[in-house]
């Protein structure tokens, strides 16, 4: 520390002394070489003594004070080529005119490749994708993957729904394994970094598919920019985590600039949006609740329409105005006395005892405009030797349903110390607590929450009666304080009741950073060390006040809380070496070995039983119980991974036009049995460059990069697969005498000694270019993946005696292109820059071995996504229609649609394609971006579609109902159905519910993702403050989107994980409603 | 450039040789679960032992409802019923219990422990015997190989006498000088001669095998020899059930049907009391059968007038229905809730329509054997904790059922018409009686609840017990050929199984009542309610094998229908299928 103040001290000391020397002034113009435009804003920099400028609105700099002598001056502006030019200084004053080259974005500079290795792009063998910060920052948006949604060619990113803070599955070239998983390895400044979505029980539970994924700890603001390797040609001596790809983020905090001015600079972003539902269905406003055209309050909404005369139903009163029916208040219907009692005023003779039939605006009033709130500060700056980054965020972002909120706080500081000549220390520490709550959300087939989880919030707004006036009916009971609704019978809950007595959170507590010393030992050749921890401890809870009706095992209450620890460790070693070895030939080369652990502990409480009401603290239940309620399963889990690896890449070059990269990695995983433990896996990649190696000449083909690679790599199972366990339960019965009874089982889970890591192996083709002077670029890959000896839960017959093992079987073949597309429509003072990226891909299981027909992959055993020989991975499976040999699907003798004995293919949730488009208009200091999305294909099973539908909601069912219809088809006799049923018949059960092929819809979409304007602050303003930079953007995003196949008044967002971020796709299960925002953003740098 | 390789070098070098020790091998076995091997006999056992009576509910089910002992929802048989509805079955069965068995047999007898061999075999005998009546031919010789996950099935002769081969041996295990006894013994409790309790269970066992598989094998010696020995009947022997009781959570220990109803907002969806079953006690004597008050509790004291609460009460029966055109009342097919006025609120068989908010009104599960509210005429909601809060039992070979047996055999082997009498009503005093005692105190808790509700004028007096029998036994003369007497045994035995569908799914398929409609109703002594549906597709002569094992398994393809018999059933093709 001493040092490091002493040597601060030399160098200001020194700096001062340079100013009382004999000195000049250096004074110019910058402009753009082809239009001859000044270039505003751009940084004149001298590194050899450390000062620089900026031009102002003409163009123009001047940098005085300089000591007579030659220098180097740089020139660096966004968008250009960065231009060098010696300048000798006398005494007066030296004039410089520049003119800077137009770059195309990203192609000639240098990337961060995998283990931190910075390399030139044209040298790379494979591909790779960068986003800056301006892409990712001030979108109102605490998750940074939705941000990066559409903006990078062969990345698909799902969110589980727009709730605030829920997961998003992020997955680089399609799916390529069944049971491991699918998403990448994110690194940040150099280390492992945890991005787990730590989901305490399944997606059917209460709270489930809210758990956030843990990249949603990083802060979108502390960005500098993220580079994406794709291949495994990239990620090979990542280890097995590459396996799927690997996000590389660099921090601001993190990142530092060597050759920066000394001092300091500090920005400040404040962003406000709002943050909206964005697929709340359209609900016709003839019918109301009831079936069969006769009216009750009933679930659904098949009844009478609302001019109807309704005065031989029991119910009615008399004629109110506009010939609205008065009938009698749904609480004066309750079977139960005690409910009956507890509401005097709607009963008979009670003051509020009539109730109109009419619609209300019950779905639509229920959510709200939440809140987004931004603010943070990034200073950074130092001197020569040491440079520090300080980056504080704050958000607040609230939901469109109450009571869902996330709360960021992001503290992060990187610190670059270069301790003595040939040492280098670089530090980051990164705090991050990140709070989070919501009320209940599970999975629904639209009757409340499926699976005895414990309440969805959506479950039961979304096909709310038109009849019911949800927001003007008492949700609470005044005596004990539970959950009254419409119905007679009082079995389903209230929703404001649920968001008023249940919910979820998840608070964590966040640290990660790294430390990092690099040792020059020769000209050339650098050793190095890394320690990077990764810490967290995540607490949620799931509650649920006494008098709830969703679930009658959790009337009386229940309350769970669990804690998780998870840490990594990560410890690299390297020997980087980089030299021309002759004239023509280079070598690049690295060698180098990592260790990482990682620990995960989980600890928690489930208590039944509330005795005070709405006080959650276990000691206020009766029963605690050491297993969560909705799994079964134990809330204590520990384990324990340890992987090390050695590796090494080398990439020579030939006459900077030819680059041969080959690299390698030995893996030992600690989950395997020893004699499975050791992996090898190489690769190798070519990139060769023929406009470098011949003159073409001319505008036409201006830049052309061809590469190729194979790249192999493994995927190592999780902990504890291949030994069997017991399983024991300290309370499998308690008897009518009290006695406890417990239990022991082998395990139905099979533990296979055999198992093995997957191995993955990939080739991959690309070609770069630039034409017509620049104009168009394009990026093309493709690629082509193949998993073997697939790690994957297998269900087993029970006859084995077991439910499930783990195997290595089969192939799964991913094949896909990637396309990214430039233009430069317009160039000059107004620019017009269109990108375009495109990804199409095919995932294949050609293999499953050992005689299984089928393997479940995500959901249910009986529907859900399936990998089937043959056919596409995640392909769904679920219930059919019957069909008779002519292929017509059969009706009974009802005329209503047979279910098929067996399940079978309902979809294929895989997309044909993705295409998103960018474009950006630049004129004056006004900046315009718009991104449009579209996805060709893809099924999705939608229940929120089924339920809208059977339950005669939405606008799509506003039609004459009197009208019988006919189901197309075939008798069983195989004549052509005549059979006429009702409209409710014909939605309730065969149209909406009924077999699982007909919640099945095709999910094209177009969305106008993003819209924002931005405008700078003239510099000639600025000029005259301390400010360098203001800077004010309105955007808007998910502001529309267009789905030609989906019922029209469901107005789903087929943007969602219905089973949450895990493997499966294609699914909405009635929680995943979309958020659209919109908002503006204030930065200033001073 | 030699010094900087050298460097490289030894630096790999050393990487290398740390890499290779630094991964831990104590990493393999999960810290969360304990090692097979510290297994717990007697843990073990008390799994496979709770496990039984789970079995037997999950399989019941099925049969009650095709009997229509309970509603039976989907428009044909073929829709009722998907294939993963059994995948519990198959589970519970193979995965739990026999893996178990399996398991511990080998370990008891390295131990001494007989008697926990002993017991496991009987179990083992008593759940192949449930499989291959549930779903005809299953795995046994492949099954439970952890090398061979396609395991081939086995015919039901092959399954039946593994069966009793398993109780020959178990006999055997059970004879033998123990080192100690089970800790617990969730069956038979703190019996101070247990081994004795579970021969005469592996004598009953057999008993049941031997007379199940009557219509195809011959072994009327030795059904004789047995129904004269050690077995569970009126006279003799512990019932082979399960107590529950009224803990709600952690675990929840009350009678799933108890779980499932008397909950905070009524029954549960689904649970519909079958308009049969109450029908043929309230309207099939002169008097309404003692027992209906302990079967059924009813919410309310009448059915609704309220179309949106019961569809069904504004249309006319299906022509298809006996009575449709209101001829007499015995025989008739009861229909919606024209067959009483008293608040019997069920479903027919086959009724798929929605759920309306019935869930506080429709009749429900009573105090035997679910433990849930004794009928006093309350005609008021459930709710959790009433009754016997849930403390009721699975019955799985009560005393009685074994008369019924008896005069079966008596009837139809032994040709010995007044045995077969003396066991009828041997059979319906039993079954009457324990019922009664049931709601007194002779539960798992003690209670006597009719006296906690003051309810004993609700209680059938010695009168109408006798009234009961006689209208039985007047009928059982009356009607003439064995076929018809058969059917009046067979259908005392079906009102007596309340509980137990699985025996009264075998026993429908064993007695095939003759006159049975396949289209038109006749009237014989036991006649089920059609199918609402006039073409309900084939009755389920076993159950589609669950999707676990079918699709899981290469080795195996899924019946041809509904209409595969299980090996005993030599009945006609396509009786049933109304």
């Amino acid at each position: 520390m001493l040092r490091k103040l002493l040597l601060t001290g030399i160098f200001l000391l020194s700096f001062c002394l340079y100013a009382f020397a004999q000195s000049g002034t250096i004074t110019g113009t910058i402009t753009d070489a082809e239009t001859g435009e000044p270039v505003i804003s751009a940084n004149i920099f001298i590194p050899s003594i450390e000062r620089g400028a900026a031009t102002d609105v003409d163009g123009e700099f001047t940098i005085d004070n300089v000591q007579t002598g030659t220098y180097t001056l740089r020139i660096t502006y966004v968008g250009y080529k960065q231009a060098s030019r010696d300048v000798e200084v006398g005494s007066g004053t030296t004039t410089v005119n520049i003119e800077l080259e137009q770059a195309l974005i990203g192609l000639d500079d240098v990337v961060v490749t995998a283990q931190g290795i910075e390399r030139e792009k044209r040298a790379l063998g494979y591909a790779v994708s960068t986003v800056d910060n301006e892409a990712i920052e001030n979108k109102g948006q605490s998750d940074i993957t939705r941000t990066l949604r559409g903006k990078i060619p062969g990345v698909n990113i799902t969110q589980t729904s727009g709730v605030s803070g829920t997961a998003t599955d992020f997955v680089i070239r399609g799916y390529s394994t069944i049971s491991g998983t699918n998403q990448p390895l994110f690194i940040v400044d150099g280390v492992q970094f945890d991005i787990s979505t730590n989901s305490g029980s399944n997606f059917q539970d209460g709270g489930a598919l809210s758990s956030s994924s843990r990249f949603l700890d990083i802060d979108p603001n502390n960005i500098k920019n993220v580079n994406v390797l794709k291949g495994l040609s990239a990620t090979t001596i990542y280890g097995e985590k590459g396996r799927n790809g690997v996000v590389l983020i660099q921090t601001k905090s993190g990142s530092f600039d060597e050759d920066r001015e000394p001092g300091f600079e500090v920005s400040i972003n404040q962003s406000v949006f709002a943050n909206q539902i964005a697929s709340v269905p359209d609900y016709q406003d003839e019918y109301g609740g009831g079936f069969h055209q006769n009216f009750g309050f009933f679930f659904s909404n098949w009844g009478p329409s609302f001019d109807r005369d309704l005065s031989d139903n029991s119910l009615f009163i008399r004629e109110g105005e506009n010939g609205r029916n008065i009938i009698q208040h749904p609480y004066s219907q309750f079977s139960s006395e005690e409910l009956i009692a507890a509401f005097p005023q709607f009963q008979p003779g009670g003051e509020q005892h009539e109730y109109a039939y009419r619609p209300y605006d019950n779905v639509e009033e229920f959510f709200r405009t939440g809140l987004v709130n931004n603010t943070s500060l990034n200073i950074s700056g130092g001197t020569q030797d040491v440079n520090l980054n300080l980056n504080i965020g704050r958000s607040n972002e609230e939901g469109f349903t109450p009571g869902n909120e996330v709360i960021k706080n992001n503290v992060g500081l990187g610190a670059n110390f270069r301790a003595f000549d040939r040492l280098t220390v670089k530090s980051t520490a990164n705090l991050s607590l990140t709070d989070q709550s919501t009320p209940p959300i599970a999975t629904s087939f639209g009757s409340s929450a499926s699976g005895g989880g414990g309440g969805s919030v959506f479950g039961d707004v979304f096909y709310t009666p038109r009849s019911t006036d949800l927001n003007g009916l008492p949700f609470t009971n005044p005596v004990d304080g539970g959950s009254v609704y419409y119905r007679s019978g009082n079995d389903i809950q209230n929703p404001l009741w649920t968001v008023e007595n249940s919910g979820s959170t998840d608070n964590v507590n966040r640290l990660f950073g790294k430390i990092e010393a690099i040792y020059e030992l020769s000209e050339g050749l650098n050793a190095s060390y890394k320690v990077g921890l990764d810490t967290y401890s995540e607490n949620q809870s799931f509650f649920l006040n006494q008098g709830g009706v969703t679930n009658p095992d959790l009337a009386t209450g229940y309350y769970n809380t669990t804690n998780i620890q998870n840490t990594i460790w990560d410890h690299s070693m390297f020997l980087n070496y980089s030299r021309d070895i002759n004239e023509s030939i280079s070598l690049d080369g690295l060698v180098g070995g990592q260790f990482v652990l990682e620990k995960f502990e989980r600890d928690g409480i489930g208590s039944q039983n509330q005795i005070i009401f709405d006080l959650f603290e276990h000691g206020n239940f009766r029963t605690p119980s050491a297993t969560n309620f909705f799994s079964g399963a134990d809330f204590g889990v520990k384990s324990r991974e340890e992987t090390a690896g050695l590796f090494f890449d080398a990439t020579f070059g030939y006459e900077d036009y030819v680059y041969l990269n080959v690299s390698g990695r030995n893996d030992w995983f600690s989950t395997v049995e020893p004699e499975n433990r050791s992996v090898f896996y190489p690769s190798v990649s070519i990139s060769f460059i023929p406009t470098d190696a011949f003159d073409f000449g001319g505008d036409a083909l201006n830049y052309l990069k061809i590469r190729a690679g194979v790249g192999t790599s493994a995927g190592a199972p999780g902990p504890y697969n291949t030994r069997s366990t017991l399983a024991s339960n300290p309370r499998g019965f308690l008897d009518a005498s009290g006695n406890v009874i417990t239990t022991n089982a082998i395990s139905n889970r099979l533990g296979n000694r055999e198992l093995q890591p997957e191995l993955l192996t990939e080739f991959e083709l690309g070609i770069e270019a630039r034409f017509l002077d620049n104009r168009v670029g394009i990026d093309l890959t493709v690629y082509d993946k193949v998993t073997e000896d697939l790690i994957t839960d297998a269900n087993l017959d029970p006859a084995t005696g077991f439910t499930v093992t783990n195997v290595n079987i089969g192939e799964v073949q991913n094949r896909g292109l990637e396309l990214a597309l430039n233009t430069t429509p317009i160039r000059g003072a107004f620019q017009w820059n269109s990108n375009f990226n495109f990804f199409t891909y095919e995932s294949i299981v050609n293999e499953l071995g050992q005689d299984l027909d089928q393997i479940a992959v995500s959901g249910f055993t009986n529907l859900g996504n399936f990998a089937i020989e043959g056919k596409p991975l995640n392909i769904m499976q679920g219930s059919l229609v019957e069909r008779n040999d002519a292929g017509n699907r059969v009706v009974n003798g009802a005329g209503e649609y047979i279910t098929a004995d067996e399940i079978g293919i309902i979809g294929n949730p895989n997309p044909e394609f993705t295409l998103s488009n960018i474009n950006t208009f630049n004129f004056k200091n006004f900046s315009l971006t718009a991104q449009v999305d579209y996805q060709q294909g893809g099924d999705i099973y939608s229940t929120t579609i089924a339920s809208l539908l059977a339950r005669g909601i939405s606008s799509d069912t506003g039609f004459d109902r009197q009208v019988p219809l006919i189901l197309p088809g075939d008798k069983q006799n195989g004549e052509p159905n005549d059979i006429q049923i009702s409209a409710t018949q014909a939605y309730f059960g065969n149209i909406g519910f009924g077999p699982d092929e007909n919640y099945v819809y095709d999910a094209t979409n177009f969305r106008l993702s993003e819209l924002s304007l931005s405008y700078n602050l003239p510099l000639s303003i600025l000029s005259k403050t301390p400010l360098q930079q203001v800077s004010m953007t309105l955007s808007g995003f998910n502001l529309y989107y267009f789905t030609p196949f989906i019922p029209e008044g469901t107005n789903l967002d087929p943007n969602v994980a219905g089973f949450g971020a895990d493997n499966g796709l294609g699914f909405d299960l009635l929680a995943g409603p979309s958020a659209r925002r919109f908002g503006g953003t204030v930065s200033v740098r001073f | 450039m030699k010094t900087t390789i050298n460097v490289i070098l030894i630096c790999a070098l050393a990487l290398l040789t740390m890499q290779c020790e630094v991964v831990s091998d104590d990493l393999l076995q999960s810290p969360n679960a304990p090692a097979p091997e510290s297994v717990s006999s007697d843990f073990l056992l008390n799994n496979i032992l709770l496990s039984t009576p789970t079995m037997v509910g999950v399989f019941e089910g099925d049969g009650s409802a095709v009997t229509r002992m309970t509603q039976m929802s989907g428009i044909t048989y073929e829709s009722a019923y998907q294939a993963q509805f059994f995948d519990t079955d198959w589970s519970i069965a193979y995965a739990t219990i026999l893996k178990d068995v399996s398991a511990l047999i080998p370990r008891a007898n390295e131990r001494r422990l007989f008697s926990h061999a002993g017991i496991a075999r009987v179990i083992r005998a008593y759940t192949l015997v449930n499989l291959v009546d549930k779903f005809g031919p299953v795995p046994l010789n492949e099954a439970l190989d952890e090398t061979n996950f396609n395991p081939n099935i086995n015919t039901g002769p092959e399954v039946y006498e593994a069966a009793l081969v398993d109780l020959d041996s178990a006999l055997i295990d059970l004879g033998k000088d123990e080192v100690r006894l089970p800790g617990t013994d969730v069956i038979y409790g703190e019996s101070t001669e247990p081994d004795s309790a579970w021969i005469t269970l592996a004598n009953t066992i057999r008993l049941k095998i031997l007379y199940q598989r009557r219509l195809v094998s011959d072994d009327a010696t030795d059904i004789k020899n047995l129904l004269n020995g050690d077995i569970i009947d009126t006279d003799n022997g512990e019932a082979f059930l399960f107590g529950y009781s009224t803990n709600v959570a952690n675990p929840d220990s009350r009678h799933p049907d108890y779980a499932g109803n008397y909950t905070g907002t009524g029954t549960g969806l689904g649970s519909y009391m079958s308009n049969h079953y109450m029908n043929t006690m309230w309207n099939g004597k002169s008097n309404p059968d003692p027992r209906m008050r302990y079967y059924f509790y009813r919410q309310v004291s009448e059915t609704t007038d309220d179309v949106n609460l019961q569809q069904c009460i504004n249309n006319p029966p299906p022509t298809h229905y006996a009575g449709s055109d209101g001829s007499g009342v015995n025989g008739k097919d009861p229909y919606c809730d024209d067959w009483n006025d008293v608040g019997y609120w069920g479903r027919d068989h086959g009724n798929s329509q929605g759920i309306p908010p019935d869930q506080l009104t429709r009749t429900t599960y009573g105090v035997y054997p679910a433990g849930g509210q004794f009928d006093a005429n309350q005609a008021a909601g459930v709710s959790p904790g009433i009754g016997l809060a849930g403390a009721g039992i699975r019955p799985m070979w009560m005393p009685f059922y074994t008369e019924f047996v008896r005069a079966e055999v008596e009837l139809a082997i032994n040709g010995n018409d007044g045995g077969a009498q003396t066991a009828l009503e041997a059979g319906i005093r039993g079954s009457i009686n324990y019922v009664i005692d049931f709601a007194e105190g002779n539960n798992p808790t003690g209670t006597n609840l009719v006296a906690s509700l003051g309810a004993s004028g609700a209680v059938p007096n010695q009168a109408a017990i006798d009234s009961y029998v006689s209208d039985v036994l007047t009928e059982y003369n009356s009607v003439s050929g064995n076929q018809e007497k058969l059917n009046v045994i067979a259908r005392e035995f079906y009102l007596a199984l309340w509980g137990n569908g699985m025996e009264a799914y075998n026993l429908y398929r064993r007695i095939a009542p003759e006159g049975t409609p396949t289209t038109a109703p006749a009237v014989s002594a036991w006649d089920l309610q059609p199918h609402l549906n006039s073409t309900p597709g084939t009755f389920y002569r076993t159950f589609t094998y669950p999707s676990a094992f079918v699709e899981r398994n290469s080795s195996v393809d899924q019946k041809e229908g509904n209409g595969v018999q299980v090996f005993w059933d030599n009945n006609p093709g396509g009786f049933g299928d109304f």
